[in-house]
């Protein structure tokens, strides 16, 4: 298994001496689908700041594919490491959508057809090429989502993080998201994500990394998900699937996916 | 097509004859025309450049709507100078209503920037209109306009729809839990209330802007404001600066008296 990103013993204060994170320690296995879950105030968004240089530690290290985070790298880190922000107001400054989608590929300083196509082709990915010319503020949420996960695409990173890419999504751009998430995902990159939502991580994820109070309670595949004592210990609810399912583990299991427990109802069924 | 919400970039799809042209010459070409607009005082050369800005927004084909909202904000600034300037000026009583006196130096001296502000307002529209947010901020920094000044109208203008979105949530907030406004204008709660909201506004613009910061960085940014794009200046290009050039003469020279030909012979002296 090769490593997209490891990290060692992460600390970090905020500057009003506020514990953020306390130790954290894990891998993301390169081409997973990571998912990072926690209660609020867990460290989730901290600990994602980390991941492309925005915070530096003040104790342990990051590293991604094998190199060390530092000052000298740091350009050629963002280059490698997308992190699409929870909020896309946050992100998307420009005046129309095809400019902000530019920006980052400008910054790398590309040659001008290059930049024109890394647009195009992010902007065709998530299906906004027709709202280019749109100025940000005329969007709905899932639009600026996607189109905030275009501008990093156009930089094409080999890891592509997301803070909580379906905070206050409704059920068909929850889906949209997903969908272009499992594209990444195919297209060879390694995806990660920071959720409180249980289900869509059960759904979704291929690892999944717990964290609480700053620290890491737990990490590994998604069958940690169907720990419900571990779930509540860390201020999370067991998905709906583990729920439904627990009582009668003697005889069916828990199924990790929607598909899988239809394929356990049906075999008792038919 | 009515709306109550103008997207410039809409506008400029919508406008014709000058879309087409180069933004840079736009800008400055029209800019000379405002400047034109605020240095004459006389009363042929005042109207002569209104029908020019009337006649300029009729085959740009502005939409009415667009150019009366935009006129509104116009008014709600100017306006009061209007109101205001008959009052103060002193001079010849041209006639009274009640207590108050309208004095003729001031009610000339309201119609003529009157007429300035309808022509000033007409052109602005009329070169932002045709020519969009985008290729505007783009001729500002093609005519060596400091990168600073233009990120701050780009991030000015896309935030502040924001934040009057927070705004009016935060209104709405309050009504749903009953406030309401004091009736005098001296009213300690709603002053408090209001100082309140204006303080939140500022802490979530600060908080707004160091994401925003983040977010760029995080997009590689290292200070540097890159143009993307390249504009050739054309023959139509040519052809609508010049007879700007020979407008903008042609009505100093009116109202200056021959300051146009001397301006010209000095050149070529």
């Amino acid at each position: 298994m090769k490593i997209a990103v490891e990290i060692e013993n992460l600390m970090f204060f905020y500057p009003d001496g506020n514990k953020a994170l306390d130790g954290v320690s894990f891998v993301v296995p390169e081409r997973s689908k990571t998912v990072i879950l926690g209660p609020n105030g867990a460290g989730k968004s901290t600990l994602l700041l980390h991941l492309n240089g925005l915070y530096t530690p003040n104790r342990g290290k990051v590293r991604i594919f094998g190199k060390l985070i530092n000052a000298e790298n740091i350009r050629e880190i963002r280059k490698k490491v997308g992190l699409v922000f929870q909020d896309p107001d946050d992100q998307l400054f420009a005046s129309t959508i095809f400019d902000d989608v530019a920006f980052g590929p400008q910054n790398l300083e590309l040659d001008k057809k290059e930049i024109l196509r890394r647009v195009e082709e992010a902007l065709k990915a998530v299906d906004m090429w027709d709202l280019r010319d749109r100025p940000p503020h005329h969007l709905s949420l899932g639009q600026k989502k996607r189109a905030a996960i275009a501008g990093v695409l156009a930089m094409e990173p080999d890891i592509v993080v997301l803070d909580e890419p379906m905070a206050y999504l409704d059920p068909r751009g929850q889906e949209e998201i997903t969908a272009i998430l499992n594209r990444l995902n195919n297209e060879g990159k390694t995806v990660i994500v920071s959720t409180h939502d249980l289900d869509w991580a059960l759904e979704w994820a291929d690892y999944v990394v717990i964290l609480n109070a700053g620290r890491v309670m737990a990490e590994g595949d998604k069958s940690i998900l169907t720990n419900r004592r571990l779930l509540e210990q860390n201020g999370l609810k067991a998905p709906l699937l583990v729920t439904l399912f627990e009582d009668f583990e003697g005889k069916l299991g828990i199924p990790t996916s929607l598909k899988e427990a239809k394929q356990k109802l049906k075999k008792i069924m038919l | 097509m009515k709306k109550s919400h103008w997207h410039l970039e809409d506008i400029k799809k919508q406008s014709r004859l000058f879309n087409k042209l180069d933004p840079r010459i736009k800008v400055i070409g029209f800019f000379l025309l405002i400047a034109l607009s605020s240095f004459i005082k006389s009363f042929i050369p005042l109207f002569l450049n209104l029908g020019l800005a009337i006649t300029l927004v009729l085959l740009a084909r502005l939409p009415l709507n667009f150019l009366l909202t935009r006129f509104m904000y116009f008014l709600a600034f100017a306006g009061v100078f209007l109101i205001v300037l008959p009052l103060m000026t002193p001079g010849e009583v041209a006639f009274t209503l009640g207590p108050v006196v309208f004095s003729k130096p001031g009610l000339i001296k309201g119609a003529v920037i009157g007429i300035r502000l309808v022509t000033i307002w007409l052109y602005i529209s009329l070169m932002l209109g045709s020519t969009g947010f985008r290729d505007f901020l783009w001729a500002l920094s093609r005519l060596r306009i400091p990168p600073e000044f233009i990120g701050i109208i780009e991030f000015m203008l896309r935030y502040l729809a924001l934040f009057s979105e927070e705004l009016k949530k935060a209104q709405t907030a309050r009504k749903a839990r009953l406030f309401q406004e004091g009736k005098s204008l001296w009213h300690k709660r709603t002053f408090k209330i209001l100082g309140q909201t204006i303080g939140m506004l500022f802490y979530r613009a600060y908080l707004r802007g160091e994401r925003v910061y983040r977010a760029m960085l995080a997009r590689g940014f290292t200070g540097r404001w890159q143009v993307l794009e390249e504009k050739k200046i054309g023959r139509k290009d040519v052809v609508f600066f010049l007879s700007i050039v020979f407008w903008v003469l042609m009505l100093l020279d009116f109202e200056y008296h021959g300051l146009a030909w001397r301006l010209i012979w000095r050149l070529l002296e």
